[in-house]
């Protein structure tokens, strides 16, 4: 047992075969403490998605190695099979949209993952009914998707992402669709559960204002990662 | 737990309830071939029910009266009544006819019978059965006549003394009752010009005592076979039971239908297998991206398999309902007797939901193929 979250051993990531492929993720090693926030920045095109779906469990690495949560979950082959219970149970997402099931209501939407984890009814519903209150949309609690707005959809993506306990949390620029105020109460959010529960955290952003919430920031650039200490991260 | 195959169908509700009615349609007809196939054997049981006779006695080799053409000189059955354990027998005659009402030909097929005798008309629901040797007739309540209405047929005109109700041929067609003598003269009597002209020509066939069939009926306790079996050796004539009668009729006379309509019948399942197939299919790609949702965020696939089996189902046992709703509404429509019965329902019941299971399983296969990734970016 150590207090490391995610570690990446140099990890590559090759499309197609041969001569025509392409190699985005040419050897990355990082390692992102329990309770950490890390910013990762890059160009478009870097890789930072291809990166965040294969620590989510959903791409496929060509090599490397992949702890998560003091497991090793990839070495140069799938060791855990499940990967699904584990982005149930440990994982949460948030994106640039906000990837909601328009047939169920809010509440629903919300509730689905700590259900298919076996929690009480109860607290499921405390613990949901709590996040809404935090973002200011728990009167939205038995609304339909179709009746939010952008950024109520993108506050109850947030709140879905941290309906099951997760040990961790990707994020794909979860603060674009926010006004400045609301981003800032987002990232107090999950800067305070990435404290209070030792949740690490990796999040996409180009917004630098927001640099002060993290630890930690990770650059990637034709395929390669630097790992920065955000205090010594100059602002341009 | 949230079931999320409801939770689907109710936000689409609307588009639901109308594709289910749609693939409804497709079955009631299914239902209704069913039934004319119904139809079709309860008209060639019908006549025979009605008769309700023991043995069939036709011509020798023939399959008459239904399926071939029989004659028989009528006093045979004086010959037939001696027989020991026949306590009842009766001649009767079967002519298609083609009558005027109105301005309309309508076809029907006359039975000519001896008065109080087997073959007469069952279920008579208005007027009475036939008492006079001469001109009186009674119709079936489809043809449209009334009583003292005015039929001609031959150099004759019959009046309707009876109505029945769903007296009707082995062809599905309605009946008239007419008294054998008179029946016999419509059928084997040449006009007068045809008989001068065969007499010129030395023939002499004025004899009009023939038969279609002399039917019998059997003493409780004796062996109807064995009677039927000693009518051929003894009278040298075809002789029937009337189990094999209609063995006889829906065998040979309507089993080309049937396999037709048999045949019609597995192309409309096949073709509402094959829809109910394409509509899971489209159903599951038109939601893939939350199928992929669910896969990112961690819902295993056999919960999302259950949900397109559970939509498969739903919409399938819908769409039997509103094909049975649909049958129910139009089967009297048909000319032909249809008959729609529960058993019959049962079974396409049990073929819809192995249909929808099975036609759900390219939706799954879909589904489980759905790339997590898919729900990643616009």
């Amino acid at each position: 047992m150590n207090d490391i979250s995610i570690k990446v051993e140099n990890l590559k990531k090759k499309f197609g075969k041969g001569e025509n492929s392409i190699e985005v993720i040419k050897g990355i090693d990082f390692d992102l403490k329990k309770g950490e926030m890390a910013m990762l920045l890059g160009p478009s095109g870097s890789g930072k998605t291809t990166l965040l779906t294969m620590i989510g469990c959903i791409l496929e690495p060509t090599s490397g190695k992949m702890s998560l949560d003091d497991e090793v979950i990839y070495d140069n082959r799938w060791i855990l099979k499940d990967t699904i219970k584990l982005r149930r149970e440990k994982i949460g997402f948030i994106f640039q949209s906000h990837n909601l099931i328009p047939f169920l209501n809010v509440k629903e939407n919300i509730t689905l993952l700590p259900q298919m984890n076996g929690v009480s009814k109860a607290d499921y519903t405390k613990k949901a009914m709590d996040l809404l209150e935090y973002l200011g949309i728990r009167d939205k609690a038995y609304n339909m998707l179709g009746s939010l707005s952008g950024g109520q959809s993108q506050r109850v993506a947030i709140v879905r992402s941290l309906a099951n306990d997760p040990k961790i949390i990707l994020a794909d620029e979860p603060t674009a669709a926010l006004d400045k105020e609301r981003s800032i109460s987002v990232m107090r959010l999950l800067k305070k559960i990435a404290k209070d529960q030792n949740v690490a955290m990796i999040v996409v952003t180009h917004d630098e204002r927001l640099l002060p919430y993290f630890d930690i920031v990770l650059r990637i650039d034709d395929g390669y990662l630097t790992q920065t200490k955000t205090e010594d991260v100059k602002v341009i | 737990m949230i079931n999320l195959a409801s939770k689907d169908i109710s936000h689409s509700l609307g588009k639901f309830i109308v594709t289910a009615i749609g693939v409804g349609m497709l079955l009631g007809i299914v239902l209704i071939m069913i039934g004319v196939y119904r139809g079709m054997i309860v008209d060639a049981k019908s006549l025979l029910n009605d008769i309700n006779a023991d043995i069939w006695v036709v011509q020798q080799d023939t399959l008459g009266p239904f399926a071939q053409s029989s004659r028989l000189y009528e006093d045979l059955k004086h010959q037939i009544i001696s027989i020991e354990g026949v306590t009842e027998t009766a001649a009767l005659t079967f002519q298609t006819l083609q009558i005027r009402k109105d301005k309309k030909m309508i076809r029907t097929t006359a039975i000519g019978y001896e008065i109080g005798k087997m073959g007469r008309p069952a279920r008579i629901i208005k007027g009475r059965e036939i008492l006079k040797d001469h001109y009186e007739i009674v119709t079936d309540a489809k043809l449209g006549f009334d009583i003292n209405d005015k039929i001609r047929l031959g150099r004759d005109i019959y009046t309707v003394v009876g109505i029945t109700k769903g007296a009707i041929f082995n062809n599905g067609e309605p009946l008239v009752f007419l008294n054998l003598k008179d029946q016999q003269k419509l059928q084997f009597l040449f006009s007068n010009e045809t008989i001068r002209n065969d007499r010129a020509r030395g023939i002499n066939v004025t004899n009009s005592n023939i038969v279609n069939a002399i039917v019998a009926k059997v003493t409780k306790g004796y062996d109807i076979k064995k009677i039927t079996e000693y009518i051929k050796r003894w009278k040298h004539k075809s002789a029937y039971t009337n189990d094999e009668e209609i063995v006889i009729l829906t065998k040979n006379l309507i089993e080309m239908s049937s396999k037709q309509i048999g045949l019609f019948t597995i192309i409309l399942i096949i073709v509402s297998s094959v829809i109910i197939s394409l509509i899971i299919y489209t159903m599951t790609i038109g939601k893939i991206k939350e199928i992929a949702i669910l896969k990112l965020i961690g819902i295993p696939n056999f919960i999302i398999v259950k949900m397109i089996m559970q939509e498969s189902l739903v919409l399938g046992i819908l769409a039997f309902i509103a094909g049975n709703i649909f049958a129910h509404l139009i089967w009297n429509k048909f000319p032909k007797n249809t008959v729609l019965l529960p058993i019959d329902a049962l079974m396409l019941f049990g073929i819809v939901v192995l249909v929808s299971v099975l036609g759900s399983l390219s939706g799954v296969y879909r589904a489980t193929k759905a790339n997590p990734a898919e729900a990643i970016g616009e």
